[in-house]
């Protein structure tokens, strides 16, 4: 009579049961071979990485024009600065017509 | 070359197989053991990269699934004694009988069988000394003996739980007094 139930009770528990499954195979593997910070930062440094060509051209090539389209800006800005400036003469000297008008100025206040 | 050998030589492919094989028994122990399938399944875990690391210590293969049994149950133990706020939740009072009431017998618990009720729950909500030797005698089989070594009791202590334990279960089954989680 013991036996049966026990027997009975063994198999309902393991029909309940059933469905659970251990599912953490991997975490014990990463628990097991735990990399010291050490062995991080070399695997880090070592770490190979795949990057597909042609997107990496198209980004580099876009840089380089992005970097010297602006440096022409700013070297195109610079130049027509110093295009407005008109050089006179003034008693055998050469001044910045701008800046004889703003002394002129000056003077006349 | 037997398992637990390719074990001790620290091969990968043997532990996989260890798991494979005692994953879910030890899982399910785990289960009724916490009533928590995380910490179940952390405990199964911890089960594994003990073993892993003190299988010199496993002297007959044989006896692999006992001795693996044997350490989920300390770190059932030791995860329950970490884990405090659960017991925050208020247990069932369930302990309050008398003596006459222990010398019923255990033939009761053949409601079980025909019950819809959920019998791993009924499990869960005991009080750990007596959800373990239920557990070990019922789910894992062992015998009085096995259990009293396991749990390092004596052999007259596990029977008294596990008649406590029947009875209490009986009355859980009958009241229908069985809870999720």
């Amino acid at each position: 009579m013991m036996d049966n139930e026990r027997k009975n009770l063994t198999k309902k528990l393991n029909q309940e049961l059933n469905d659970l499954h251990f599912s953490s195979q991997q975490n014990v593997f990463d628990k097991i071979y735990k990399k010291t910070w050490k062995q991080q930062i070399v695997s880090l440094w070592n770490k190979e990485i795949e990057l597909s060509f042609l997107p990496i051209t198209v980004v580099t090539i876009s840089l380089i024009f992005l970097f010297f389209s602006t440096n022409l800006i700013i070297s195109d800005n610079s130049l027509s600065v110093k295009k407005e400036k008109i050089l006179i003469e003034v008693g055998g000297n050469i001044y910045w017509k701008d800046e004889i008008a703003k002394v002129e100025s000056q003077y006349e206040n | 070359m037997h398992l637990i050998d390719q074990l001790k030589q620290k091969d990968e492919q043997a532990l996989s197989s260890i798991m494979e094989l005692y994953g879910d028994y030890l899982l399910r122990t785990a289960f009724l053991l916490l009533n928590d399938h995380q910490e179940a399944e952390e405990a199964v875990q911890d089960t594994f990269i003990t073993a892993y690391k003190k299988v010199e210590q496993l002297d007959d293969p044989c006896k692999i699934k006992s001795w693996l049994t044997t350490i989920t149950i300390n770190h059932c133990r030791s995860r329950l004694r970490k884990w405090n706020w659960k017991n925050l939740i208020p247990t069932m009072e369930l302990f309050d009988r008398t003596k006459d009431e222990i010398n019923e017998t255990h033939d009761d618990l053949l409601i079980a069988n025909d019950s819809k009720l959920c019998l791993s729950k009924a499990i869960q909500q005991l009080d750990y000394k007596y959800r373990e030797v239920i557990t070990l005698y019922y789910f894992n089989e062992m015998k009085i003996t096995e259990i009293s070594v396991q749990i390092h009791v004596k052999e007259n202590t596990v029977k008294s739980r596990l008649k406590r334990s029947r009875l209490l279960l009986r009355d859980l089954l009958r009241k229908g007094e069985v809870h999720d989680g």
